[in-house]
């Protein structure tokens, strides 16, 4: 709590200073007498010193919300002492909006207690433990005011819109544990592999009886087992730009969130990687546990949104990437940094694809110079999805209205046509 | 509303002081006019150094228009206190509106009623006190001077550290 002169308290003690030397300057009592009720106002202000705790708590009816939701929530404030006018601000961080009629100062009798109702509206996802109320409450005569703040009882967690996926891009190769990929090896499954000829020991249930009587000797299927694959969501928060409409970073959320879902959905293992102005990492697991890591993880990574410095390049541990996991890049690809780390990690051997978030339908490109800017942008754009596509990385770009489906099946399509480089 | 009220009365102290003034005008007219311009500027922009600057110019205004007046006393120094208390409280408030309005407005104005006639008996207690004549010489003097500074003291001190605390 803090106490702070009211712009009266100010005002009373200038006009007791100049009152009072003006009345010895001058060897007259009228501006000593004008100065006198001011003296006795400051004066009453030094009496203003008891001015209990205002005790208040901030709290909303639920604590994790879509993006899009409103939410109730209510305000009680309670004052040991009389408050003339209480004045409540909420300090909300962008994202959040409170929905109230002009809210009008409060005047609290010692003792009362007030709740006030409001409605926030959940703008952008993310998690908000910073939204809070200023207080200001200034006391009978209003010569001071002290201030205090009171923060929400429980961090609000506003997760992005859902996007609904279907496809998905394979990883070229598959681990050990049982899953729903089938495998490019040979062993235990159900997927037909080839034909081979009955050697010793060879399960009799595995006989081929049609090739076996065409070829008069004794013929077994090669199946292809069911594994599970490892992905690796890389996700950039090194920039965070857009407009009131929205933001790439808000694409590359709901996408990873998406890829998380629909992939640990198959008994795949997925981990993730944030970096930005840092790193944050989940160990790529399975379960529907994984699934609530990873979407509580990406409710916070707005937090490693680089502050506008020059970003420095990030170097991503080895062991949080599998060696056969898939990596799967979600950027805007407007930083060198990230470009530098894909090549890197492409260069290591890793199989990587990438989803282009582009920045440009964000942006109000309005006049010539503007449009000339955004053409060049454009070119630049195509020239290092070229470089990118030379090292045999998938870059596919989600446009703003188009469906994420589309992009990874298109993804999946270049996968599977592209050769395979090995560095 | 309240602005149009503290506007006013400044402007009214500002003539007051210009119409009364025998000697020194020019001076007078410049202090008055300056004030008159702070506390319009304050309210109009929200600045709340502008109503602890403007008043107190309005005062020295009104001190210069005292000089070389002779011994008669003003008897009209209360209504000057009062109107610039009035516009110290309507100035102030103009400005708390600006940050939100109040529940009930109107609630407080017998309290601002009751403050100005307070500041009235007051600041004619000390009038009537001022122009009792006491022959001490510069004793006296050196007395009333300690006492003011000892106010100052008193008023500014506790204030001062409060505001930066």
């Amino acid at each position: 709590m803090s106490l702070l002169a009211t712009p009266r308290l100010r005002a009373a003690i200038w006009l007791v200073v100049v009152g009072l030397f003006a009345a010895l300057a001058a060897g007259r009592p009228e501006p000593a007498a004008v100065a006198a009720p001011f003296a006795l106002l400051a004066l009453a202000g030094l009496e203003q010193r008891r001015l209990r705790p205002l005790t208040g708590i901030f709290r909303l009816e639920r604590d994790r919300v879509q993006q899009g939701d409103r939410v109730d929530g209510e305000l009680t404030l309670s004052s040991e002492t009389a408050s003339d006018r209480l004045e409540v601000r909420f300090a909300l961080p962008p994202g959040l909006v409170v929905e109230r009629e002009e809210l009008h100062a409060l005047a609290l009798r010692p003792g009362e207690s007030r709740t006030l109702d409001l409605v926030l509206r959940c703008e952008r996802w993310g998690a908000y433990s910073d939204a809070r109320v200023r207080l200001r409450r200034y006391d009978r005569l209003r010569l001071v005011a002290d201030e205090q703040e009171i923060e929400l009882g429980k961090p609000l967690r506003v997760y992005a819109e859902k996007q609904a996926l279907r496809a998905i891009a394979r990883p070229l190769e598959t681990e050990a544990s049982v899953g729903d990929e089938v495998s490019r090896a040979k062993g235990e499954g159900i997927e037909l592999a080839e034909l081979r000829p009955f050697v010793e020991g060879d399960d009799l249930r595995r006989v081929n009886w049609r090739a076996t009587a065409r070829t008069q000797e004794l013929v077994v299927n090669q199946l292809h087992p069911e594994r599970n694959t490892a992905v690796v969501l890389l996700l950039d928060v090194l920039a965070d730009v857009g407009s009131p409409r929205g933001a790439p970073l808000d694409q590359c959320v709901r996408a990873a969130a998406a890829l998380a879902e629909r992939y640990l959905a198959r008994r795949d293992r997925v981990g993730l990687l944030a970096f930005g102005a840092g790193l944050r990492w989940l160990r790529p697991a399975s379960g529907v546990t994984q699934v609530h890591r990873i979407v509580d993880t990406l409710l916070e990574v707005r937090e490693l949104v680089s502050s506008g410095k020059e970003p420095r390049p990030l170097a991503i541990p080895l062991r949080t990437i599998p060696p056969k996991a898939l990596v799967l890049a979600l950027s805007p690809l407007l930083e060198d940094a990230i470009v530098r780390t894909l090549l890197e990690l492409r260069g290591r051997g890793f199989d990587l694809a990438v989803v282009e978030i582009p920045t440009l339908p964000y942006l109000e490109i309005e006049g010539d110079e503007a449009e000339l800017a955004a053409r060049l942008l454009r070119l630049e754009r195509e020239l290092l999805r070229s470089r990118l596509r030379a090292q045999g990385i998938a870059v596919v770009e989600w446009g703003e209205g188009g469906s994420l489906e589309a992009t990874i099946r298109a993804m999946e399509e270049f996968r599977r046509l592209a050769r395979v480089v090995r560095a | 509303m309240t602005a149009s009220v503290a506007i006013v009365l400044a402007a009214a102290i500002a003539a007051y002081a210009v119409a009364i003034a025998p000697h020194l005008r020019g001076l007078v007219v410049l202090g008055a006019g300056a004030g008159l311009a702070f506390v319009v500027a304050a309210v109009i922009v929200a600045w709340d150094g502008g109503l602890a600057a403007g008043p107190a110019l309005l005062l020295l205004a009104y001190a210069l228009s005292l000089a070389d007046s002779g011994t008669v006393l003003d008897r009209s120094a209360p209504l000057v206190a009062v109107a610039l208390l009035a516009v110290v409280e309507f100035g102030s408030w103009s400005l708390e509106f600006r940050d939100g309005a109040e529940e009930r407005p109107f609630a407080r104005l017998p309290s601002i009623f009751a403050l100005l006639v307070g500041g009235l008996v007051a600041s004619t207690l000390v009038l009537t006190l001022g122009g009792v004549r006491i022959e001490a010489g510069l004793a006296l003097w050196a007395l009333g001077a300690a006492a003011a500074i000892g106010l100052l003291a008193l008023i500014s001190g506790p204030a001062i550290s409060r505001r930066t605390r």
